[in-house]
């Protein structure tokens, strides 16, 4: 027999069980519709306002630049672990430059961001109002 | 060979380097001088990088890096790598990366391309806040599609691939108030982020069936035979790299993002996607093809032909492209979809392979999209003087606009005219080449006189909606109730302009040097 045939068929029970249960309470449960259900959390706080929100942009930027560091991490660990023997095999121009290359690079990155506000939190509509909206 | 200097063989690949430096020489500045909109610094710093790039491209072409044969390139006084020149593709970082022929060939591309998009952007981005980081952005999109160049590995050509790409969508979305631009730069990134899906699960595929990411590796798995087992796990896997490839040169079946992107985007970013962009992605299409799947052995394990992919895919990505602009009343949408049917003339280079031969079409493909940087930039570079000028999108509202500007309108002629491939413009001898290499493919495998006569009667078609535009600003009045108001002349866009418009002109007397580096170049991956 073939082997995909299991897998289909693991699928294919993976599918109907699921629809199967629901089918199944369908039938057996009781029906009462009552407004309160439709809430968004039914035994939480009332909702306010829409679901439209805007979120601040300052959210994204800091996760931005948290993956810089958690990228710089990823690297430079690896490298720090081999990094005695690389330097007895290669030298110190070509087990050290290349990492300080990639630090730098990071640091101007870092430094850009920095300078164009990428780390200045919340700012009052008075701010925003006098050196936003560059076109 | 008198060699005065010897370079070290990482020195091979200055011309994306030099380009990266050029990002970050820009970012610093932004980092000092935050917010600056000082435009003659900026746009200079970006030209003279893009052009050292160039420099440095022709200059290892001219000394024959990368080459095959001692006799290849001239002295000069100084090469890379060996001492002597001529002694092979260089690999780099365990053939991670190469830099060849077709790579230097590619480099060239991208940095002419870049440096007429910086010039021209020095006007059309006047008065626009964010300076720095437009050119950062370009620059860094040229690394990317510079290193595309160069990649050997699946791994690089994607991260090459993605570094290109990131760039560009927030270039095309760089005019934050303009709705259309903003919703060009999401539409693009959707249909990128799917395409960079399909195209990494293909990549995944290809792995899992070979065991290796390294493109000479994979052929060599695929020649001895160990990747028998995986046959369909292959196929599938080349299907979906096909896939990815296609978006990023813009053919069917993802060329739909194209004229959406290319319509809301600044006119200049128009241009550099259109053609840097795509020429990038045809060199990893070509390496990929030509030296992760060797058609001999790959056709032994996967029982199909994959120039039959080909053949499909250009046929109709030129009749889609050269149809739907035949319908368009909008100019920039007009040269969107002549730039789709212009991938398709590009994509019978790897259409008309066959096992033993190709190397003429495989050229002329390369050499179709060298003059098509400089002509379908120019183009849409004079999309860009129009929108400078206020003139409107439509073919009616360029009516009589040589009146105003004829230098810049016969530069035009000459684009539209090379673009249709007429006799005395550079786009002539590459169709043509296109043309006989198919024609002499078609002995082997009959449906290449298919494709011939698709790209005869596609060309055909195309000379009708690009002469129409031609008609519009020379020959039809301008609407005498519409009171137009031209600024100034913008330097910086007529300098690119005319650059173009010379360089689509002088390729026809200089085509002999270009098609022999093209055809050397297709030759070597065809062999290796």
């Amino acid at each position: 027999m073939n082997d995909w045939i299991a897998i289909g068929a693991l699928a294919l029970v993976g599918l109907l069980i699921p629809l199967a249960m629901m089918a199944v309470s369908y039938l057996l449960r009781p029906s009462v519709p009552e407004t309160s259900k439709r809430a968004t959390y039914e035994s939480g706080e009332v909702p306010t306002g829409g679901t439209r929100i805007r979120f601040n942009i300052q959210y994204y930027m800091v996760a931005l630049l948290f993956v810089v560091f958690d990228i710089e991490t990823v690297l430079l660990f690896p490298w720090a672990v081999i990094y005695t023997d690389a330097l007895a095999e290669y030298g110190l121009f070509y087990a050290l430059g290349p990492m300080l290359l990639f630090v730098a690079i990071l640091a101007l990155g870092l430094a850009w961001a920095w300078r164009n506000g990428a780390v200045q939190w919340a700012k009052s509509p008075q701010q925003v109002g006098t050196e936003g909206n560059r076109p | 060979m008198i060699d005065a200097f010897t370079l070290p063989e990482w020195a091979a690949l200055a011309p994306p380097l030099l380009l990266a430096l050029t990002a970050l020489v820009l970012f610093a500045y932004d980092s000092i001088n935050p917010r600056s909109t000082n435009r003659p610094v900026l746009a200079g710093v970006a030209v003279v990088g893009a052009l050292a790039s160039l420099v440095t491209a022709v200059w290892f072409t001219l000394a024959g890096t990368g080459a095959d044969g001692p006799d290849a390139g001239y002295d000069l006084w100084f090469v890379v790598g060996d001492s002597v020149t001529g002694t092979g593709a260089i690999d780099l970082f365990g053939g991670q990366l190469v830099v060849d022929q077709m790579a230097l060939f590619f480099m060239i591309v991208v940095a002419v391309v870049t440096a007429l998009v910086a010039v021209a952007s020095y006007d059309y981005m006047a008065g626009h806040a964010y300076q720095a980081e437009y050119y950062s952005l370009l620059l860094l999109a040229a690394t990317g599609m510079s290193t595309m160049a160069a990649a050997n590995s699946l791994v690089t050509i994607f991260i090459a691939l993605e570094l290109a790409s990131l760039p560009s969508y927030a270039l095309v979305a760089i005019l934050k108030d303009n709705r259309g631009s903003v919703e060009a730069g999401l539409k693009y990134f959707l249909i990128g982020a799917l395409s960079s899906a399909i195209f990494v699960y293909g990549i995944s595929l290809v792995y899992g069936a070979t065991g290796h990411l390294q493109l000479e590796a994979i052929a060599e798995m695929i020649a001895t035979g160990e990747a028998d087992a995986y046959s369909g796990l292959l196929g599938l896997g080349i299907v979906m790299l096909i896939g990815g490839f296609a978006f990023k040169t813009a053919s069917v079946p993802f060329h739909f993002w194209a004229p959406e992107a290319y319509e809301g985007a600044p006119a200049p970013i128009a241009a550099f996607l259109s053609s840097a962009s795509k020429a990038a992605g045809f060199v990893i299409l070509f390496r990929v093809f030509t030296t992760a799947f060797p058609l001999e052995t790959t056709t032994a394990v996967i029982g199909l032909d994959w120039t039959i992919a080909f053949i499909i895919l250009a046929i109709v990505t030129m009749t889609v492209g050269n149809f739907a602009a035949a319908t368009q009343q909008n100019v920039k949408r007009m040269l969107a979809y002549s730039s789709v049917g212009h991938a398709g003339y590009a994509l019978i280079g790897l259409a008309a392979l066959t096992v033993d031969g190709g190397e003429l079409v495989l050229g002329a493909a390369m050499m179709h999209l060298l003059v098509y940087g400089f002509m379908n930039t120019g183009a849409f570079l004079f999309v860009g003087l129009a929108e400078y000028w206020g003139v409107g999108r439509t073919f009616d509202a360029y009516n009589g606009l040589a009146a105003r500007a004829p230098v810049a309108c016969a530069a035009l002629a000459v684009f539209m005219f090379s673009l249709a491939g007429i006799p005395p413009f550079g786009g002539f001898w590459s169709k043509y080449f296109l043309f006989t290499g198919a024609l002499e493919a078609a002995s082997a495998n009959s449906a290449l006189l298919l494709v011939a006569a698709a790209l005869v009667v596609n060309s055909a078609l195309s000379l009708y909606y690009y002469s129409r535009l031609v008609k519009a600003v020379w020959i039809n009045d301008a609407d005498p109730s519409l009171d137009r108001d031209f600024g100034g002349t913008p330097t910086g866009l007529y300098a690119a302009i005319l650059f173009a418009a010379v360089m689509t002109v002088v390729l026809l007397p200089a085509f002999g040097p270009v098609a022999d580096l093209a055809i050397d170049a297709a030759s070597a991956v065809l062999v290796s």
